[in-house]
């Protein structure tokens, strides 16, 4: 079922009734698989549909004239990569595929019409996009005021507890199949650094990354090292 | 593409690259160290725990072919009284 992720997620929000479970079931009215380096949207784009992550992770980005990429959000299964383009029409930011994808269509019409009807589940779509904001806001205060072993530290944390939500962790394991270069332009450094840091979280026994799979091997001493604080995840189930 | 290992020095600890990373080319690898020396600078030379990072480059036979380092100094300077102000 292709919005099997999504409707686990939403359910890290709040309970949603059956009828809501059966809107989001028939959401994505179309499927498409996107390769690996492909831009599913491009800055500019004026998008009418909005586009969910089935399987593999892409990123938001942004590039600068000197050929500087930064990265601005990593999406995993059951994230909308551009819920806002709903309501801001015009893409700010480009998507990438880093893996092979395969992507939902959900038309901004469908949207247009559960926010006219179903105000519940428009206050769910709205809780997406204020998570998203929140992440951001996290990656600015890493970016600005962490070091780079804090900061790779909280983005693993991160990480750990959205692919946990969608049941793409096992244990304390789960598959990044991030790059250095994808990874240093997520955090704002540079590739040899990255790769530096990642060797720091080894030798303190934190953390493996072989290949694709990252272990985290204590998950307390992870947190407390990235000061990590969950909360802006907003992973309650609460009314909303 | 050629490996590179990029060994940190910071006072008296020493980090080895055990893993190395490649690149197409030691100028590439070069402007990488030097990213990375002003990343740890900044994370680290504030603190005052030490002054200096070394960045060292060591090719595909382990062998060093570049070094690079960024320091900070700073200087407290004793400023003169101030001048006698007639009214």
């Amino acid at each position: 079922m292709p919005a099997a992720a999504l409707i686990r997620k939403f359910e890290q929000f709040d309970r949603i009734s059956d009828r809501e479970r059966q809107l989001l079931e028939e959401i994505i009215v179309r499927q498409r698989a996107v390769s690996r380096g492909e831009d599913m949207l491009r800055e500019g784009d004026r998008p009418t549909e909005s586009t969910v992550l089935i399987t593999g992770f892409a990123v938001r980005y942004s590039l600068l004239r000197n050929g500087k990429r930064q990265i601005t959000a990593l999406h995993v299964p059951g994230d909308f990569v551009d819920l806002h383009s709903f309501l801001v029409k015009k893409m700010d930011h480009a998507v990438m595929a880093i893996t092979p994808c395969t992507v939902g269509m959900v038309p901004h019409e469908t949207l247009h019409g559960i926010s006219e009807s179903h105000p519940h589940l428009a206050r769910l779509l709205a809780v997406n996009i204020a998570v998203d904001g929140a992440i951001h806001r996290q990656w600015i205060v890493a970016m600005g005021r962490r070091s780079a072993l804090e900061h790779t530290a909280h983005l693993l944390c991160e990480l750990f507890l959205r692919l946990q939500v969608v049941g793409l962790t096992e244990g304390y394991s789960f598959k990044l199949p991030l790059t250095q270069a994808e990874l240093g332009d997520s955090l704002g450094l540079s590739t040899v650094h990255v790769n530096r840091v990642l060797q720091d979280l080894r030798k303190e026994n934190l953390i493996t990354w072989r290949g694709e799979t990252v272990v985290i091997t204590d998950w307390p001493r992870l947190q407390e090292v990235a000061e990590f604080d969950p909360t802006f995840l907003s992973l309650e189930v609460q009314p909303r | 593409m050629p490996r590179f290992y990029f060994d940190v020095r910071e006072g008296a600890r020493f980090a080895p690259d055990e893993e190395g990373l490649e690149f197409d080319g030691l100028d590439k690898a070069e402007y990488e160290a030097a990213c990375m020396a002003a990343e740890v600078g900044r994370d680290r030379l504030p603190t005052g725990d030490s002054r200096a990072i070394t960045v060292e480059v060591r090719n595909e036979h382990r062998q060093r072919v570049l070094t690079i380092t960024v320091s900070m100094q700073v200087d407290r300077v004793e400023p003169p009284p101030p001048a006698h102000v007639s009214r």
